[in-house]
């Protein structure tokens, strides 16, 4: 069953603006997601990669997905494919689904992010690691939100562990 | 049925003693918990309460294990809203680790009953104060001094 579902809100001192062109670029994604690279294009149907850094062990590939929904600086739903282990590959029935939603509060915006259609396979019971989308996530949204805030992102080592 | 809970984590670029320091003490809780601050000793065994800036008391519980900088573990119910204190109480269980470039601090609450609507508040509240928390550590200004 792919039901699971993993749901992580923040809420940064920045514009809807401003996050969005982070969200949405190689070259800041490649300072707060421990050097992966987004290229995106920005239109229903278009593609989107998430490059692991050059050199790195990453054996999840590029996550090739496609944009489902795409509402500059409020709204970006995309696909998440990335390589399974032959088990995993076999329960999977179809990718997963990420949403990006950004509300305008104020001086601040609420950041909420929105994983589903998972596989319980997809997260990881060791909180030691940034291995599974529910202890990925948090890791690259707290340096997306400290990038955004001090202009420096948090360093993390890249291969998981700490 | 799995109990209700709410687990979140975040990573401040901070270290776990003024992390610890921001959660426990009132000088420093009242500034990014809307002036929001807990009253106790921090010794296990011992009550504590939530203090709203008007002196209403909003939550309360018992200190059931206290480790610094590293681990928090409160016993939790809401006095303030009918419907969430009768659901009864709840386990708060507060980590801090040192991690590379940062303090990982996570939340972990988890109800005693099979009551939803307390956990849904907190799953509300808990990424607000968390985030202002790591604002005020980081930059030296919380987000918000009002409740959003």
């Amino acid at each position: 069953m792919q039901n699971t579902e993993f749901v992580y809100a923040t809420f940064i001192r920045t514009t809807p603006e401003k996050l969005w062109a982070a969200l949405t670029s190689g070259d800041s994604s490649v300072k707060y997601w421990m050097g992966f690279r987004i290229e995106l294009e920005q239109k229903v149907g278009g593609t989107i990669h998430i490059y692991p850094p050059k050199g790195s062990t990453h054996t999840c590939g590029d996550h090739e997905g496609k944009v489902l929904e795409c509402e500059p600086n409020r709204k970006l739903v995309y696909t998440w494919n990335q390589n399974d282990q032959p088990d995993v590959a076999a329960k999977r029935s179809g990718p997963s689904r990420v949403t990006y939603e950004i509300t305008p509060m104020g001086e601040q915006v609420r950041f909420r992010l929105i994983h589903e259609n998972l596989l319980p396979d997809d997260m990881e019971k060791n909180p030691n690691t940034h291995r599974g989308i529910n202890n990925g996530w948090p890791a690259v949204i707290s340096s997306l939100k400290s990038l955004l805030e001090t202009g420096e992102a948090i360093a993390f080592p890249s291969n998981g562990g700490k | 049925m799995e109990k209700p809970k709410f687990v979140y984590a975040t990573y401040i670029r901070t270290t776990p003693k003024k992390l610890w320091q921001a959660l426990t003490d009132p000088a420093f809780t009242r500034q990014w918990w809307f002036g929001t601050y807990f009253k106790t000793d921090w010794k296990p065994g011992s009550p504590w309460e939530l203090i709203y800036p008007d002196g209403t008391i909003t939550d309360t519980g018992e200190i059931l294990e206290a480790t610094p900088p590293r681990r928090l573990v409160l016993k939790w119910r809401n006095e303030f809203r009918p419907e969430l204190k009768a659901e009864g109480y709840s386990r708060c269980t507060i980590e801090i680790e040192k991690t590379r470039g940062s303090a990982k601090l996570t939340v972990i609450h988890a109800m005693e009953g099979k009551g939803t609507k307390f956990i849904a508040a907190v799953s509300d509240g808990w990424p607000k104060i968390l985030s202002n928390i790591k604002s005020l550590l980081e930059t030296g200004e919380p987000l918000a001094k009002q409740k959003l």
